[in-house]
C-alpha cells in the first residue's frame, strides 16, 4: 500500500515536471510523417510509420527512463525530503520500489498514448487494419518492459552515484547491452579460453537489449511467435527485479548522516 | 521592449536564413547524402543503430530515392552514390523488398534515366533473393534485368523458371521462360513481359514505366509498317520518297501518321528510315 502511495506521488511528480510533453513532439512527428512520407519515398509508407513510431517510442522512453530515473533518489536526498519520508514507517525497499513503479507508470501512459498515435496514423493512411497490426501493440508492451529495465539500471546507479555519473553509466550499459551478441560471438570465435570465459560471463551478466529488438519484424508484418514475446518479457522483468534487489540492498546500507 | 525583441528576432531569423544559404552554396545542398560515401559499410551502421536498424534503413532508402530523383530533375548522368545508398538500406533491413525492386530499376535503366549499371542490379536482386527466397517478384525482376538490360536470355529464362517454382508466383513466368529460351529478345516477348508488368504493377511508378515501354513498342511496330509502306511506294513510283508529307499530298496517306504520344513520324531520305520526331516524348530505348 505504501509502495503504491509513493508510486502515485512519483507519477504526479513526473506529470508536474512536464515529462508527458514529449507526447506533443511525438504527435507532430507522426502527423507530419503521415502527410509527407508518401511524397518523398517509394514503397510501403505504413511500414515506415511503424518503424518510425516504435523507434521513437523506444528512444523517447529511454531518454525519459535515464534522465528521470537517475533523479528519482538523488532529488529526494538533495532536497532532504528523504529524511522526513524515511522517518515515517516506510521501509527503504518500499521507497525504491515505489519510485520504480511510479516512473514505470509514467512510461506506461506514454507508451499507450504513442501506440494509439501509431494506430491512428495507420488508420489515416490505410482506412483499415490488418490482423498482423495487433503485433504493434505487443511490440509496445515489449518496449515498455525494455524501458522498465532501463529505469532499473538508472535507479540502481542513482542509489550510490551522482546524477551525472549515473546517466553516463546507464547510457554506457544501454549501449553495451546492444552489443551483447557481438561480445558473445567474439568470445566463441576466440582461441583463448580466458577470453571465452570472460565474454561468456559478460554475455549473461550484462543486460541483453537485443532480446527486445522486434521493431523491424513488426514493421514488415512478419509473424512473431508468442514464445519470443513471452521469453523477452520474462527476461526483462526478471533482470529488472534483480537490479531492483541490488538497488534496495545498496539503499538499505546507505548512511544518510 | 517587445518591439525591440521582435525586431531582434526577425533580424536573427533573416541572418540564419542568409548564412544557411551561403553555407549551402559553398558546400552543396545534398552534402548529407554525399557523406554516405565516407561511411564504412551498412554492417557497421547496423551495429551502431542500437536496435533501430529498420528506421535507419527507411531513412537511407528515402535518401536513395531523393538522390535519384534529384539527379533526374537536374538531368545529371552520374549516379555514383545510388548503389552505396541502396546497399546500406538493404544491409540495415534485408527484408526491405521495395529497395531491391526499385533499386534494381534505378540502377539498370539506361542513362540519363538511370545509372546504367545492370550488373549491380543483378547483384542487388540476388542479395534480395538470398534473404527473401519466398519473394517470387524478386526472381521476376532478376529475369527481367537479365532479359531487358543485360540481354542474357538464358540467365533471364533461368531466373523466371526458378521463380515459377514458388506456388504463389504468376502463372505466365514458366511459359515465358520457355519462350525466352526459344525466341530470345523478340519484340513479342518484350510486349508480353511489359503487359504482365503493367497488369501486376504494385505502384503507380511501376505501372507508368511499363506503359511507357509498351508505347515505345507500339511506336516501333508503327514505324515498321510505315517503313514497309514507303518501300513499296518507292518501287511503284520508281524514285525515292522525300518525306511523309509527299505521301499525304499524293493522296497515298489520309493524314500525317502520329506516334502514340501524338507527335508526327519523320522520314529521313538519306538513311531511308522512318524515325520518331525529335520533339517526341516516346522512349527511344
Amino acid at each position: 500500500m505504501k509502495v503504491l502511495h509513493i508510486a502515485r506521488n512519483t507519477f504526479r511528480e513526473c506529470v508536474r515536471d512536464k515529462v508527458l510533453y514529449n507526447l506533443v513532439i511525438f504527435a507532430v512527428l507522426i502527423i507530419v510523417s503521415s502527410l509527407i512520407l508518401g511524397a518523398i519515398t517509394i514503397g510501403d509508407v505504413k511500414q515506415i510509420i511503424i518503424n518510425l513510431g516504435l523507434s521513437t517510442i523506444s528512444l523517447f522512453g529511454t531518454l525519459i527512463a535515464i534522465f528521470i530515473g537517475i533523479q528519482l533518489v538523488h532529488k529526494e536526498i538533495d532536497k532532504k525530503t528523504v529524511y522526513s519520508l524515511l522517518s515515517k514507517p516506510v521501509a527503504r525497499h518500499e521507497f525504491i520500489l515505489g519510485k520504480y513503479l511510479g516512473l514505470s507508470m509514467t512510461l506506461a501512459v506514454n507508451v499507450c498514448v504513442m501506440i494509439l498515435g501509431v494506430y491512428s496514423a495507420i488508420l489515416y493512411l490505410r482506412h483499415s487494419f490488418q490482423a498482423s497490426d495487433v503485433q504493434i501493440l505487443l511490440a509496445g508492451v515489449l518496449i515498455l518492459i525494455e524501458l522498465m529495465l532501463v529505469i532499473a539500471i538508472a535507479l540502481l546507479f542513482s542509489t550510490f552515484s551522482t546524477p551525472a555519473l549515473s546517466a553516463l553509466f546507464a547510457f554506457c550499459l544501454y549501449i553495451i547491452g546492444h552489443f551483447n551478441t557481438d561480445i558473445r560471438q567474439y568470445g566463441l570465435s576466440s582461441d583463448s579460453w580466458v577470453t571465452k570465459v570472460v565474454a561468456g560471463a559478460m554475455y549473461y551478466l550484462l543486460p541483453n537489449f537485443g532480446n527486445f529488438d522486434i521493431i523491424s519484424r513488426t514493421a514488415h508484418g512478419q509473424f512473431i511467435t508468442s514464445d519470443i514475446y513471452l521469453f523477452a518479457a520474462t527476461y526483462g522483468l526478471i533482470y529488472s527485479l534483480g537490479l531492483l534487489f541490488i538497488a534496495m540492498w545498496i539503499f538499505r546500507k546507505r548512511d544518510f548522516k | 521592449m517587445n518591439a525591440v525583441l521582435l525586431a531582434l528576432l526577425l533580424l536573427s531569423g533573416t541572418g540564419v536564413y542568409w548564412i544557411q544559404n551561403a553555407i549551402d552554396a559553398r558546400v552543396g545542398l545534398f552534402r548529407s547524402t554525399e557523406e554516405a560515401l565516407y561511411l564504412p559499410s551498412g554492417k557497421v551502421i547496423k551495429m551502431l543503430s542500437l536496435g533501430h536498424s529498420g528506421l535507419l534503413a527507411d531513412v537511407y532508402w528515402m535518401r536513395a530515392v531523393q538522390y535519384y530523383g534529384g539527379k533526374r530533375l537536374k538531368d545529371e548522368k552520374r549516379f555514383d552514390l545510388l548503389d552505396p545508398l541502396i546497399g546500406i538500406a538493404t544491409t540495415l533491413d534485408p527484408q526491405l523488398i521495395h529497395a531491391y525492386r526499385f533499386g534494381a530499376i534505378f540502377l539498370s535503366e539506361r542513362s540519363p534515366i538511370g545509372a546504367e549499371q545492370p550488373e549491380k542490379a543483378v547483384v542487388l536482386l540476388k542479395e534480395g533473393i538470398k534473404h527473401n527466397p519466398d519473394e517470387w517478384p524478386l526472381y521476376r525482376d532478376l529475369g527481367f534485368v537479365y532479359y531487358w538490360y543485360v540481354k542474357d536470355y538464358r540467365k533471364g529464362a533461368e531466373a523466371f523458371l526458378e521463380g515459377s517454382k514458388n506456388p504463389k508466383s504468376a502463372a505466365w513466368m514458366k511459359t515465358f521462360a520457355a519462350e525466352l529460351m526459344a525466341k530470345g529478345g523478340s519484340r513479342e516477348s518484350a510486349r508480353f513481359l511489359w503487359q504482365q508488368f503493367y497488369g501486376t504493377a504494385d505502384t503507380e511508378q511501376m505501372k507508368r514505366n511499363a506503359k511507357e515501354n509498351l508505347l515505345r513498342l507500339q511506336a516501333l511496330d508503327e514505324m515498321d509498317i510505315l517503313q514497309d509502306f514507303i518501300s513499296k511506294i518507292e518501287v511503284r513510283l520508281g524514285r525515292p520518297v522525300e518525306s511523309i508529307e509527299e505521301l499525304v499530298k499524293l493522296g497515298l496517306l489520309k493524314h500525317h501518321p502520329l506516334d502514340p504520344k501524338g507527335f508526327t513520324y519523320t522520314y529521313n531520305p538519306q538513311t531511308r528510315n522512318v524515325q520518331l520526331s525529335p520533339q517526341s516524348t516516346v522512349r527511344r530505348f
